[in-house]
């Protein structure tokens, strides 16, 4: 359990790590803290529950009732009196029981002993009661129960301040526990908010990564998968399919390190020639994409990738590729996502396909009204057939 | 002093003699008699009448065993029930409070449904014997707390009202 457990938090980088033992910690200490407010709270409750100074309060006023019958035997001379007296010293011998001794947990000994000095006067005092007509004993009676009067006045002040005194520790401890929890409570708030951030964070690495060629750093083809018009809407626009001429004579030739070189030379031409609000990224291998956007797209297209072409043969020269070229093909139409691509990369991709067989070098356009800028390696492909570009025109003008 | 030293001594002389003697086990006085009538019961609509511990066994009897609120002491006791109570003093069932009283003067005061539905009796036996007033007689009320264990509750041991004087119904 702890070993997986331990596995499972190599899996995280350190700070996210150490964030999570916090967080457990902290809900751990924050749960563990809750137990012991509750256990305050319990006690603070039976503390309080407790009515001692009631208790010994009712059962000195019994004592003291108990002596004013004792005081009615010595007036009173027709025996009657004794048998109050006798009612009121087993009303008292019933009390004995439910004197309490105890403050919740804490044993009270001085209310023991109270007690147990009361039951015995009781048991002594009550074969006396027929007697106490002589004054002198109902004296000594009297005398002997001021005795445990005063036994229940000192328990009544002693069980308040015993009982205030518990009352305010236990309050003590729950205020100062109180504190920690809501310490707790905070550290596991800011670490939580702290993980999510992470998380998020972590979520939109991976989501950029699942759209990133590795290599090239460019927009991969799940990412042309998954694209969608900056309007939401069906829009204009200009696809070119970019294929590097001879790119497995590269790799035999000079090893894939230098193919790769070549693929990031490639990739970095199309950032910097693709113009802003168009979208280049690599397929696989040596093919590339551009999406041209906007009304003049296609113009866009053919002038910029006639920048690439050019860009590329330059600086592939330089590098020491001599023999390399691109082969460029470009379609256009309406598209609003990534699923109306394919008919249009298709498309691009054949044009590519037939500057390639050109020779390479070359820049084809799959449609006939495309006008070259200037002349040289550029080159138009013939028009499709008449049926298919009434299609294309027919969509373009839906668009 | 020499006073009460004196008394001291007529205590302990006149003590001394009834050696082993407890309050439990003195003779038994006329309020302890199961025949005295000593309860006032005073129904709604009935006029009130005087019962005796006897009195009180007629009516019915319910037994339980539990441990009492005062002691945590487990004891057998058995006395009628609120419900053979009621049978008796309010016969019409027009009662919904009931006010006890003991002979201390203590009071509390209940919903007769409520003690009804919570299966209270008053005792008047413990262990098969009478209860003196010195053992909380001549009647308790009590609940079988053993049986029923959701009904430990302060509210319930402040009503277990001992030494019962009087009892009304409204």
């Amino acid at each position: 359990m702890i070993r997986s457990l331990a596995k499972t938090f190599e899996r995280f980088d350190r700070l996210t790590g150490t964030l999570l033992v916090a967080t457990i910690a902290c809900a751990g200490l924050a749960i563990a803290t809750s137990v012991r407010i509750q256990m305050s709270q319990r006690k603070i409750v039976e503390i309080a529950s407790y009515n001692l100074e009631y208790s010994y309060a009712r059962t000195q006023i019994e004592i003291m009732r108990l002596q004013g019958a004792v005081r009615d035997i010595i007036d009173d001379d027709d025996g009657s009196s004794v048998s109050r007296a006798e009612l009121q010293l087993a009303i008292l011998a019933g009390r004995l029981e439910t004197i309490p001794t105890r403050v919740g947990p804490l044993e009270f000994s001085e209310s023991v002993k109270a007690r147990e000095d009361l039951r015995t006067s009781l048991t002594r005092i009550e074969p006396l009661l027929p007697l106490l007509s002589e004054k002198d004993r109902a004296r000594a009676v009297l005398d002997h129960l001021d005795e445990r009067v005063r036994d229940f006045t000192r328990l009544g002040a002693l069980a308040n301040s015993r009982q205030t005194r518990l009352v305010h520790y236990e309050r003590q401890i729950l205020t100062s526990t109180m504190v920690w929890l809501n310490l707790y409570l905070l550290l596991l708030v800011g670490t939580g908010l702290v993980l999510l951030v992470i998380v998020f964070r972590q979520r939109r690495n991976l989501a950029r990564i699942a759209v990133t060629d590795p290599l090239t750093g460019l927009a991969n083809r799940a990412a042309i998968q998954g694209w969608t018009s900056p309007t939401g809407r069906e829009t204009n626009l200009a696809l070119a399919i970019v294929d590097v001429d001879h790119f497995k004579s590269i790799n035999d030739e000079f090893g894939h390190a230098a193919g790769d070189d070549l693929l990031r030379l490639i990739a970095d031409i199309l950032k910097r020639h693709a113009g802003e609000g168009n979208l280049p990224a690599r397929l696989g291998g040596d093919e590339f994409i551009v999406i041209f956007l906007g009304a003049d797209a296609e113009r866009e297209a053919h002038e910029r990738c006639a920048a690439i072409a050019e860009t590329f043969r330059q600086e592939a020269r330089l590098l020491g590729f001599t023999k390399t070229d691109l082969s460029i093909g470009i379609a256009t139409g309406c598209a609003g996502t990534g699923d109306d691509l394919p008919p249009l990369m298709h498309e691009a991709d054949a044009a590519m396909y037939e500057a390639k067989q050109g020779g390479g070098h070359r820049s084809t356009a799959s449609r006939d009204d495309f006008h070259l800028r200037k002349p040289g390696p550029i080159e138009v492909i013939k028009p499709r057939s008449s049926e298919a570009q009434n299609e294309r025109r027919v969509a373009s003008f839906r668009c | 002093m020499i006073l009460l030293h004196r008394r001291s001594f007529i205590l302990g002389s006149l003590a001394a003699g009834l050696a082993g003697r407890s309050v439990h086990a003195t003779p038994r006085r006329s309020f302890d008699d199961p025949a005295a009538k000593i309860i006032e019961i005073a129904g709604a609509t009935t006029s009130p009448k005087t019962l005796s511990r006897a009195d009180l066994a007629e009516l019915g009897s319910t037994r339980f065993t539990t441990a009492l609120p005062w002691n945590d002491e487990t004891a057998r006791i058995e006395g009628p029930s609120i419900t053979e109570l009621l049978r008796s003093v309010d016969p019409d069932g027009t009662s919904t409070r009931i006010e006890i009283e003991a002979l201390d003067g203590f009071v509390i005061t209940a919903d007769i449904e409520q003690l009804v539905a919570d299966g209270a009796i008053l005792v008047i036996r413990e262990d098969g014997a009478f209860l003196p007033v010195s053992r909380k007689g001549p009647a308790f009320l009590m609940f079988p707390f053993d049986d029923r264990p959701e009904l430990k509750d302060q509210a319930r041991f402040g009503q277990c009202i001992w030494q019962i004087s009087r009892i009304a119904l409204s």
